[in-house]
């Protein structure tokens, strides 16, 4: 039968319902369907996301159909998202394009939150090079990247810690080492004039090269 | 002169569920035997049919020993699959996964690749030609019973052909170690006698020689075996055992033998029923196993990240197992035990993809289930899953309760329908099912189905509408009938509306029947309740009023009168349920079998809700109540069978 042709499954994903269809939407299928949605909607849920995907063929009238639950949906403070990249949907949509939210798949869809976005830059990534990571690898990589620039902190914190305590011993060694040469001029200027006298011999600049 | 050849198919066979352990030892005992025969007879040669997971059971030192004879060329490999599918009730890529799966087994275990495929019970698809094709398998091997009758004496094989594809068949006498006992040699003679055409120069006898690995026949087994061998040993000037391909290389084919799709029903020659499956779509459960297994079969493959669905295939091939449909003595889908098996395995695997899928406060699906060309409304949350087959009566077919991985609506009925299909108003074990019937109506007119039927609502259809909120899902079914009051139909509607809330393991439902017309009418609503449970025979499952627990409720007729709330349950699966009813009501309770069976085989058990209506001009009667579904302790540890 026809007008029972099309599979539908309905689920609550956080605040939105999301609408599974599945199998082809003929026009004997849209007032059943008008319905179901309609009493979605006065049911008070405001998000609709409905996956086309798996819909193997679509009659005109179904997308208008939508059109007029989109009009009734944004009247109401709601928006209607659809789901789908497949070659007959996408042509029976191609006219509404700029009218409807279309995405290709669940995971494109705008999450918000850093990890959203996160979540979001990481597929475009995935997409644009090929590499994808499954979720343990991707945390035992984070996990070692981690541990790597936590070491390197130490590492750098030991080693300024290293430098600090040499500056301080030089300084101090600088400092003796002045006092130092000032007391030896000291005692060579009391000396002189015994050296002068003869009294005393200079071992001191005689060992000196 | 040439030798004739014999073709000894030695195919060791399991039907009925063991515990892992049983079966390990059983397959261990039966390769030990045919290494024992391969070592004792070094000149007959043997051909070997088994299922993947057999192979994986034996003990790697008996593997080694028969990779050695296989590499002598003694014994050449045939297979099933990874289990034995029923090739006509899977679907295709599941039958090719199973032959894959089943093909790696052999070729880590075995060390080579299976040279031939053995369609379990013959169970011959010609549109699968492509897939063994595809996998490498050279020859299959199906019962003689298959041919057309003047053809099953001639000794050899013969080629099929099906849209364009071909391959080899051979046809074999199926023969049980008991039924050759003694008197084989003669028998042996009897078929070459018997193929008296005589133009081929070396005929071919292929003998499919059952071994049942329980426990019980396995000496007889053993000794069948032994004593085949030594007969085939004996006849060694006249005739020699080959393996199938030997033959293959070097002879030619009879002729071309069209074959349809087919089945043997029993392992060995009887001819075989024509339409099978009109016969198995000819009772409730069957179906709906085969269904729920189509189902999920579906959802994996419509997976485009399938690799955490990837476990759940291999279940899946144990739930295709062919054992677990056709009924026999010890398995089929009419035995409790492989019945509830199969929904365990199912309503687990389902519960882990829907868990996967994320998704909160339930889910509701409008879906062809049953595959009868009509909708059904399939309600799930974390703990329930709920079928309603709305064209029929708008009863509930399945009420899976996921904690315990159980089917409460698994009750078979062995009454043949009329007419081949899954589910038959009024005949099927299902829930909700609305009788309106004469006020006087007795349970026990009621039970033996002698109650006159006033409505038309146990088996009309009804109109649906889906409810969904954050936090609930609703299907509210509705339909304006009538009810027949003497020599008039008086217009009459109900609407009936079952709910899940939240995740909760509760199934509220509220009845609401409307008069239409102006004239007040007077009858009995009777609900009809029938949960499935495998302690009814065991006396394990009870019912439960306000204090008083009331067993054997496979004996008779149990009356409940004004029972607001009741409990049944059974520690024997774990599970008890409990209603609760806005207002009260009569409830009758019996052994659901069909009027003339022996109330002692019952396996499930009828609930009755019933109350006199009486319905004013415009007037309207409301019923509202709960079924709670709560874990109990199991009675026994859980075994895990294969």
């Amino acid at each position: 039968m026809r007008s029972e042709a099309l599979d539908i499954t309905i689920e609550s994903r956080g605040r939105s319902i999301w609408i599974f269809l599945s199998g082809p939407f003929h026009a004997e299928q849209v007032p059943s369907m008008r319905e179901k949605i309609a009493g979605l909607i006065d049911d008070g849920n405001r998000h609709l996301v409905v996956d086309l995907e798996n819909v193997s063929d679509i009659d005109e009238s179904a997308t208008q159909m939508f059109l007029a639950l989109l009009n009734g949906m944004r009247g109401k403070g709601g928006d209607i998202w659809l789901i789908f990249r497949n070659e007959n949907v996408s042509k029976a949509f191609s006219p509404f394009r700029s009218i409807f939210s279309i995405y290709p798949d669940a995971h494109s869809l705008p999450s918000g939150g850093l990890f959203g976005t996160l979540r979001r830059r990481s597929r475009v990534l995935a997409r644009k090079t090929g590499i994808r990571l499954s979720r343990p690898v991707a945390l035992t990589l984070l996990i070692a990247l981690f541990g790597w620039i936590l070491s390197l902190i130490f590492i750098i914190h030991i080693q300024g810690q290293r430098i600090r305590k040499q500056e301080t011993e030089i300084r101090s060694l600088t400092e003796w080492n002045r006092a130092t040469v000032s007391e030896i001029r000291e005692l060579q200027n009391r000396l002189r004039p015994l050296e002068q006298l003869g009294i005393l011999k200079d071992t001191l600049s005689r060992k000196s090269p | 002169m040439k030798r004739h050849s014999i073709a000894f198919l030695i195919h060791p066979y399991k039907n009925s569920l063991v515990p892992k352990n049983t079966f390990r030892d059983a397959v261990n005992t039966f390769a030990q035997a045919l290494i024992d025969i391969g070592a004792s007879y070094q000149n007959i040669r043997l051909n070997v049919v088994m299922p993947g997971y057999f192979l994986e059971a034996i003990d790697p030192m008996l593997l080694l020993q028969l990779r050695e004879m296989h590499k002598k060329g003694i014994v050449e490999w045939l297979t099933t699959g990874y289990t034995e599918p029923f090739l006509s009730f899977s679907p295709q890529w599941l039958l090719n996964e199973n032959l894959r799966h089943g093909i790696t087994s052999f070729q880590e275990y075995a060390g080579d690749r299976p040279a031939g495929f053995v369609p379990p019970f013959s169970n011959w698809e010609p549109s699968y030609i492509d897939v063994l094709s595809g996998a490498g398998i050279q020859y299959n091997v199906v019962s003689r019973s298959l041919l057309a009758s003047q053809y099953r004496s001639r000794l050899g094989y013969w080629v099929t052909e099906f849209a364009g594809s071909s391959t080899v068949l051979f046809p074999v006498h199926s023969v049980y170690p008991s039924v050759v006992a003694g008197g084989m040699e003669s028998w042996i003679q009897e078929q070459f006698a018997a193929d008296a055409a005589g133009n081929v120069p070396v005929k071919l006898l292929c003998i499919d020689f059952l071994c049942p690995l329980l426990s019980q026949d396995m000496a007889v087994t053993q000794q069948g075996l032994a004593e085949a061998a030594a007969v085939f040993d004996r006849l060694l000037l006249n005739y020699q055992t080959i393996r199938f391909t030997e033959f293959l290389s070097s002879n030619t084919p009879l002729g071309l033998m069209y074959l349809p799709q087919s089945l043997v029903l029993r392992r060995d020659d009887s001819d075989t029923a024509p339409h099978f499956l009109n016969y198995l779509h000819s009772f409730d459960q069957v179906g709906i196993v085969q269904r729920k297994l189509m189902d999920i079969a579906d959802n994996i493959a419509s997976r485009k990240e399938s690799r955490h669905a990837e476990p759940y295939k291999k279940t899946l091939f144990f739930v295709a197992d062919i054992n677990r449909y056709i009924p026999s003595k010890s398995s089929g889908f009419t035995r409790l035990r492989d019945r509830m098996w199969c929904f365990e395995k199912l309503i687990d695997i389902e519960h882990e993809l829907q868990q996967h899928d994320g998704g909160a406060g339930g889910r509701i699906r409008i879906a062809d289930y049953l595959r009868n060309g009509s909708k059904s409304i399939i309600m799930t949350n974390k703990n329930l899953a709920v079928y309603i087959d709305h064209k029929n009566g708008g009863s509930v077919f399945e009420i899976d309760f996921r904690r315990r991985r159980y089917n409460v609506c698994a009750g078979y009925n062995p009454s043949r329908h009329a007419l081949p299909m899954v589910i038959e108003p009024g005949l099927s074990y299902t829930m909700f099912v609305d009788h309106l019937v004469d006020t006087a109506t007795q349970a026990a007119q009621f039970r033996a189905k002698n109650a006159a039927e006033l409505g038309d609502f146990y088996s009309g259809a009804y109109e649906y509408k889906i409810k969904k909120t954050d936090t609930s899902i609703k299907a509210s079914l509705h339909r304006q009938g009538s009810l027949l009051l003497g020599d008039r139909n008086c217009p009459l509607s109900i609407e009936k509306m079952l709910g899940l809330e939240k995740d909760q393991p509760a199934l509220p439902f509220v009845y609401q029947i409307t008069n239409n017309s102006l004239t007040p009418y007077m009858f009995r609503l009777a609900v009809e309740l029938t949960f499935s449970f495998p302690g009814i025979g065991a006396n394990t499952a009870y019912l439960l009023d306000k204090k008083r627990k009331i067993t054997g409720l496979k004996d008779g007729l149990v009356e409940l009168p004004q029972a607001t709330q009741w409990l049944i349950g059974d520690s024997a699966c774990g599970v008890m349920v409990l209603c609760t009813l806005q207002k009260p009501v009569d409830v009758w309770c019996f052994p659901a079998v069909p009027p003339g069976v022996d109330p002692q085989q019952a396996e499930a058990v009828t609930l009755v809700l019933t109350a006199p209506i009486t319905l004013d001009g415009s007037g309207v009667w409301s019923l509202m109540g709960k079924l709670q579904f709560k874990r109990q302790a199991l009675a026994e540890k859980h075994i895990d069978e294969i």
